[in-house]
């Protein structure tokens, strides 16, 4: 059990309104696994993943619970010692990749922060006590290095260009990839992502995906993965949880959930998805008919309309 | 460098305008400058003799063009009421002025950056709260008063400096600019709580950004992320206001010159003004102009080196 | 449009402006002595209760003389964001709403303008025109110009993109109309910001040249006069110094507040 949340409760104290964010969560992530977690706005996911990521803003109160990671609770650490997990056993990534980069900072400098901030090399070797420096502190090239590897790993190319170059110069999907590599620069347990291909087009989301699972299986990274999006959870998680309203509504594994959703609000939203309709059908036959080479009947429908087809 | 170099080009036209709009102001509006040197008894012929010495009967762009040639090459005039080049006269004064310029700008920096970054990380804290109140009071009080008030305190209640007792850099650099300390901060105490104000509300915005959030998610401390990350975002804005506040600084130092009776361009400018000596209130208004646009274009240039998304 | 008075900025602001400008207006019809008047046996006294800011050297009831100078300066700066004023959002109305070679041109001369301090283009006019309560305004009027004029053109040129512009563009509404009943009253909350800011640096810069001798001159009176006489009497009367300056200080205060508090409480039109 690498990550466990039990009983987490949160509130928000807006003008003397006490408004339930939270309630009553509970769910666990092994090492080496990805649990998503899948609801509406308002579902109250987002809010769990920032408190486990100890980003909990100041109007949000918590009223219980505990999260523990290994051995230690979180909640009971200091502000101190939790900036020790962030970034360093706990990483994470956000949804806008536009403005989540620091717009005034390189690219190689935004990556290597983990490493400068927790000064150790990778490897679980360091990790005796979170935040005690294994070994001597790493030399300026030495964190150049390492970046220009994390850089390597979510396969952007180019790494000794990109370093100096800034995030207003990279499209969408390069800079998510940018911030995937800052936050596992330290070889964190978990990789807490909220929504990272929300703001990307489908291409691209797919190769996000894909670069995820991979660094999963690599690393032996757990990812607790935050979505809306039941097709794109499908795709990148073995285990699922469905929360609406602050609370856990089902958990189990994906294809389980998918095929036996066992409540009725899951069943919702699985039908919810855009499923094979008519109009698809035809899609699939235009396709098929491209491929094939053969014409299309019927005046001006031809040429054009077959470009986009693809 | 595209950028650059448009910046540079536009610093040019303007300096041209400037340039014109100076030359029609001071040598063409006041009248004859022959009349006036040689005073209300000169003969007639001596007036036109003196006016082709001087060039005047000349075409007017040929005038302006030999003006700016004259100018580049240092060559500001002669004042009209005492016959001396003046070059001469505003020399030795300048380097006072630009002294105090630059210590006054010093001040506001010292003096805002970090009140600026406390206000910030303790919001609405007490110590912000308080230069809040502080800040707005102070930038409503004029430059000179506040001389007059350091005056009132420092040299005649606590005696720390005599009042008028200036001393030249010629004795002695520490005692001079000793002696300009308090003048400085006449002018850079106003500017400094406007400088605050400005940065403080552009420091937490920035705070409230999504790349502050990820900042933290790295496991950087609340300071860290105000000065490595925030700051040098936040900054930019406060980058062209302290642009424009140089010309400001300037014009409040030829004020304060008076206040603590300080020899530099300020007192030359204004009695040149009474005594309608044009070619020294020109030279000085062109200098002063020239090193203000100078001042916003190297703003400007800066500016995009602080954030290369910045175009225009 | 009757929104909750919530900026704490306006409301002191407001009181404040308030305040000094009825002392000011009623200096216009009533001081409690002759602020000429000279008595020569008080002279120098301190603050009391039959002269509350004191006299001068020359025997003179300061309050008297604060209020009356007060009144050249309030004179001077509204006659300044109104000459100034009424220019500029002509030239920034026409320059950002139509834009063209005609915005270009005109935004060059005025960038040239526009850093330069108020009180150094003042300087320039009167070195040309001579010193003078009249001549002041016009100067200062002249040197606001610039500055405001980028202000308005930069609202008109942003509202001109707005839907509710293209609309009325369609429908029909000649451009005056469009300009003064459309976009005018969207903008005017950055406008009085603007020329809050205005009237204080044509305080301060109308009270700086009155204190070099170049502004104001006697026998209308000035605050920045007044400063600058009391300048040698500093050790024997500072009050002759403090109480003209503090009513400097409590004006520019006030009326920034309420610039201030213009945009707080009405928005810029966003």
């Amino acid at each position: 059990m690498m990550l466990k949340v039990e009983n987490l409760s949160i509130h928000f104290e807006d003008r003397s309104e006490k408004e339930e964010v939270v309630k009553n969560v509970s769910f666990a992530v092994e090492a080496g696994d990805i649990l998503g977690i899948v609801g509406e706005s308002g579902s109250g996911k987002t809010m769990t993943a920032l408190t486990i990521a100890g980003l909990l803003k100041k109007h949000a109160v918590l009223d219980g619970g505990r999260i523990w990671l290994d051995d230690t609770d979180l909640l009971t650490l200091s502000e101190k010692e939790m900036r020790r997990i962030q970034g360093n056993e706990i990483g994470m990534i956000f949804q806008e990749p536009m403005t989540a980069l620091n717009p005034t900072m390189r690219i190689g400098k935004q990556v290597e922060e983990a490493l400068l901030l927790h000064d150790r090399p990778w490897g679980r070797e360091g990790r005796k006590d979170s935040g005690a420096a294994a070994g001597k502190k790493m030399t300026k090239a030495e964190r150049r290095q390492l970046a220009l590897r994390a850089l390597e790993e979510v396969e952007l190319e180019n790494p000794g260009e990109l370093y100096r170059k800034y995030p207003y110069e990279l499209s969408g999907g390069m800079r998510q990839r940018v911030m995937i590599a800052a936050a596992m620069v330290c070889r964190p347990k978990l990789l807490i992502a909220d929504e990272p291909t929300t703001a990307l087009d489908v291409g691209t989301q797919e190769s996000i995906l894909n670069l995820l699972k991979k660094l999963n299986r690599k690393y032996g990274m757990s990812i607790l993965f935050i979505s809306h999006n039941l097709r794109v959870v499908n795709t990148l998680c073995s285990r699922v949880l469905v929360m609406k309203d602050g609370q856990t509504v089902e958990e189990g594994e994906c294809r389980e959930i998918f095929e036996n959703p066992q409540s009725e609000y899951t069943r919702e939203l699985i039908a919810a998805i855009p499923a094979r309709t008519r109009e698809n059908r035809y899609y699939d036959l235009l396709r098929r008919k491209k491929k094939a080479g053969e014409p299309f009947a019927g005046k001006d429908f031809g040429s054009q309309s077959c470009k986009c087809l693809l | 460098m595209k950028y650059i170099i448009k910046k540079i080009t536009g610093l040019i036209i303007t300096l041209l305008i400037v340039s014109i709009l100076a030359f029609l102001a001071f040598e063409v509006i006041p009248g004859d400058p022959a009349r006036t040197i040689l005073g209300t008894e000169a003969t007639e012929s001596k007036v036109q003799a003196l006016r082709e010495e001087m060039g005047l009967n000349r075409p007017l762009w040929e005038r302006y063009v030999q003006w700016v040639k004259d100018f580049l090459a240092g060559d500001m005039g002669s004042s009209y009421f005492y016959q001396i080049p003046v070059r001469e006269m505003i020399g030795d004064k300048l380097p006072i002025t630009v002294a105090m310029t630059a210590l006054a700008f010093f001040f506001t920096l010292l003096l805002s950056v970090p009140v600026s970054i406390l206000s910030a990380r303790y919001e609405n804290h007490f110590f912000d709260r308080t230069f809040l109140i502080l800040n707005q009071v102070t930038m409503s009080i004029p430059p000179f008063f506040i001389g007059i008030i350091f005056t009132v305190v420092f040299g005649l209640i606590f005696r720390w400096f005599t009042p008028g007792g200036y001393v030249s850099y010629t004795e002695g650099m520490a005692a001079f600019l000793g002696y300009l300390i308090l003048p400085s901060l006449s002018i850079a105490l106003p500017k400094a709580a406007m400088t605050t104000k400005l940065l403080r509300n552009s420091l937490i915005s920035e705070m409230h950004q999504d790349y502050v959030r990820t900042a933290y998610s790295r496991g950087n401390s609340p300071w860290r992320v105000l000065v490595c990350h925030a700051f040098r975002n936040g900054i930019v804005p406060v980058v062209t206001f302290l642009g424009m506040a140089v010309a400001d600084m300037i014009a409040n130092s030829i004020v304060v010159e008076h206040v603590f009776g300080i020899p530099g361009i300020g007192r030359t400018l204004i009695g040149s003004i009474s005594k309608r000596d044009y070619p020294v209130v020109e030279a000085i208004i062109v200098l002063i102009a020239v090193v203000t646009l100078v001042m916003n274009t190297l703003v400007d240039l800066l500016y995009h080196k602080l954030d290369k998304r910045i175009e225009v | 449009m009757k929104r909750k008075l919530t900026s704490h900025n306006f409301i002191l602001g407001a009181v404040i402006t308030a305040i000094m400008l009825s002392l000011i207006l009623l200096g216009f019809v009533w001081t409690p002595y002759d602020p000429e008047a000279m008595q020569g046996s008080l002279k120098l006294h301190g603050p009391s209760l039959t002269h509350p800011f004191g006299t001068d050297q020359f025997g003179r009831d300061i309050l008297s003389r604060v209020l009356s100078g007060a009144g050249s300066t309030l004179l001077i700066a509204l006659g300044t964001i109104l000459l100034g004023g009424i220019i500029g959002i002509l030239a920034g109305a026409l320059t950002g709403y139509f834009g063209g070679w005609l915005d270009e041109g005109l935004m060059r001369v005025n960038d040239a303008l526009a850093a330069f301090p108020s009180v150094l283009l003042a300087l320039v006019m009167i070195a040309l025109l001579g010193p003078g309560t009249y001549k002041v305004m016009l100067a200062l009027g002249i040197a606001f110009i610039p500055s405001f004029a980028r202000i308005v053109r930069g609202e008109f040129l942003r509202l001109r993109e707005m839907d509710y512009v293209t609309s009325a563009k369609l429908i029909g509404v000649s451009t005056p109309r469009i300009l003064f009943v459309h976009i005018l009253p969207n903008i005017l909350p950055a406008l009085l910001s603007a020329l809050a800011i205005g009237f204080n640096n044509a305080v301060l810069a109308e009270a700086s040249m009155s204190y070099l001798g170049i502004g104001v001159q006697p026998p209308d009176a000035s605050l920045g006069r007044m400063l600058s006489e009391s300048q040698t009497y500093l050790a024997g009367g500072p009050w002759c110094a403090v109480f003209p300056g503090l009513f400097l200080v409590l004006l520019i205060l006030g009326v920034g507040l309420l610039g201030e508090g213009i945009l707080d409480q009405f928005g810029g039109g966003r």
